[in-house]
């Protein structure tokens, strides 16, 4: 008889850079409750107790609990996939932007080492004596402080340019990655994504907390007027959701 | 199957024996094992992605370095070109090691794996639950578990906030359930209700006696912590623990407490069955009696061991 064994994934679809890199678009800051069969998947997914549940058991033998998961499922699971939501936006957002600034470091240094390189002192040089030799009455114009001298015509463009096409290059893409690099800089200090991502997280995975307490019947849930404290508990939750946000 | 419409007298109605197996079940399918294997999987990933990055940069900067000595011998200009950006590569690969900071990661959730494991020690063995009474076990069970997951969801903001010689200051306790209690800003007797209750699944019929007679009634519930400011980050939405002890005549020395804010993304899924412990340490019946939890109306020899299906794990 032969034993099936159970593949296990590959291991490099753990590396962050493909499991945890951030996308620049389409995770949403809110969220809207998908069609039955998802959300009950989605249930399934969070670690609630899903109406699947009832194929296993017989609902009429737990009226409580049947009553309990309609009342956290109308007042909790809500406000915990709305807090979900946001905190994956806001962790994006904020890995974007780590991302952005390490990988502009990276490049900078890159294209910067590669300016050095590719920059040739005796071909740069070279063209300033060619300049000079062909170009004789432009050189003595700018000398004498006559007429209009644009960079080209200059010996020190040569030489700044380092006589090379692929000095200019690197050199632009050098500027180009620190422009999108400050861009995002700006971007950044804009909405404290990474303070919202964990206060986000933080008040959903409390919410998941007082669903299983409340499924239990504890504290602060162990009274008849359970349903009002689960409703005053979430209203809570949204208020400090919205606290020290800028 | 369709669910009758339930009347709203059901809200007086306390759980019976029945639904106490269902939701034990439940919780410990659905919450600690979930929670277990989410920690498990995460700790897999972290540790492979900082062994890779450790790794890595280690070749890198080796590379380099054979590179810049071979540049300077042989004259090879594209060797110095390398030797120059490599280390700038290796760079890379330590930011986001900073950055995702996978081995504190790590190090939170094996303390929250441990602390799991401890508290499953308060349910009894797989083989023994059907001969078991939930009615007392479910809610400490809870609680605790709540407990240590409240602490590991404090603990894990250290990683953006708390230097390492912060963390040494801090005076950390060594068990890794302390530790998560410690973090969850516990007043003295509800750090000492949790270990009690921890305790009580671990000792034998005597020493679980004497328990009794220490704490007759254990309750928790949970209540905002202080504040917990930390450099770059403030939250105000504080995870909240809070033990209540009914009658507690000596509470063990609190734990150090500390400040912690971030919390990660929730990604595991339950899985699998419930999880056996490898002693059998359920309390008496006598050690916690919770007013909502009402007494056994048929004590049933049997438990339900069936689980709702869980989803796969992503």
């Amino acid at each position: 008889m032969s034993v099936k064994v159970q593949k296990r994934p590959p291991q490099f679809r753990n590396l962050f850079f493909i499991r945890r890199r951030p996308v620049l678009r389409g995770i949403s800051t809110d969220w809207d409750r998908p069609d039955e069969a998802t959300y009950q998947q989605m249930l399934e997914w969070d670690g609630f107790v899903s109406p699947k549940i009832w194929e296993q058991h017989d609902p009429a033998k737990h009226p409580v609990i049947a009553q309990d998961l309609r009342d956290l499922d109308q007042h909790l699971l809500p406000t915990f996939y709305q807090f979900s939501q946001r905190a994956k936006y806001y962790q994006n957002r904020y890995y974007l932007y780590q991302w952005v600034f390490i990988l502009g470091a990276f490049l900078t240094t890159l294209f910067g080492t590669l300016t050095t390189y590719v920059y040739n002192p005796f071909s740069a040089a070279a063209e300033q004596t060619a300049a000079a030799v062909t170009q004789p009455d432009v050189a003595a114009t700018a000398e004498a402080g006559d007429g209009e001298v644009t960079l080209q015509d200059t010996p020190f463009t040569a030489q700044a340019g380092g006589g090379n096409t692929w000095t200019r290059v690197f050199g632009y893409l050098t500027a180009l990655v620190g422009a999108v690099t400050a861009f995002f800089t700006a971007l950044s200090n804009r909405g404290e994504p990474q303070k919202r991502w964990a206060k986000n997280r933080r008040l959903t995975e409390e919410l998941r907390m007082h669903y299983f307490k409340y499924l239990g019947h504890l504290p602060p849930y162990d009274a008849t007027d359970r349903v009002q404290k689960l409703r005053e508990t979430v209203i809570d939750a949204r208020i400090k959701e919205q606290e020290n946000v800028s | 199957m369709s669910v009758n419409p339930i009347p709203n007298h059901l809200d007086a109605q306390p759980h019976s024996q029945e639904d106490l197996e269902l939701l034990f079940s439940i919780y410990m399918e659905k919450r600690l094992q979930g929670q277990l294997q989410f920690y498990e999987s995460r700790i897999r990933e972290n540790d492979l992605n900082s062994d890779f990055t450790f790794t890595l940069g280690t070749f890198i900067m080796t590379l380099s370095s054979l590179l810049a000595t071979i540049s300077a011998s042989a004259a090879i200009p594209i060797l110095a070109l390398i030797s120059a950006v490599l280390p700038a590569l290796s760079s890379l690969l330590a930011a986001f090691r900073q950055l995702y900071g996978w081995d504190r990661q790590s190090a939170i959730y094996r303390d929250a794996v441990l602390g799991l494991e401890k508290i499953r020690l308060l349910a009894p063995d797989d083989d023994r639950l059907p001969f078991s009474d939930i009615t007392p076990i479910f809610p400490k069970v809870v609680m605790t578990s709540e407990a240590v997951f409240t602490a590991e969801v404090n603990q894990w903001g250290q990683i953006f906030t708390a230097s390492a010689e912060q963390e040494e200051a801090q005076n950390v306790p060594r068990d890794p359930l302390a530790r998560m209690i410690a973090a969850a800003n516990l007043s003295d007797d509800q750090a000492a209700a949790i270990q009690s209750i921890v305790a009580s699944g671990k000792k034998s019929g005597m020493d679980v006696q004497a328990t009794v007679n220490t704490y007759s009634e254990v309750a928790v519930e949970m209540q905002p912590p202080a504040d917990a400011p930390a450099a770059g980050i403030e939250l105000t939405a504080a995870a909240e623990t809070t033990t209540v002890l009914h009658e507690a005549a000596e509470a063990p020395p609190a734990a150090p407490t500390a400040d912690y804010d971030m919390i990660p993304p929730q990604e595991s899924l339950p899985d699998g069955d419930m999880p056996a412990s490898p002693e059998y340490g359920a309390p008496p019946a006598e050690l916690t009696q919770v007013p909502e939890m009402p007494p056994a109306e048929e004590a049933e020899a049997e438990t339900d061991p069936e689980l709702p299906q869980s989803g796969a794990v992503g």
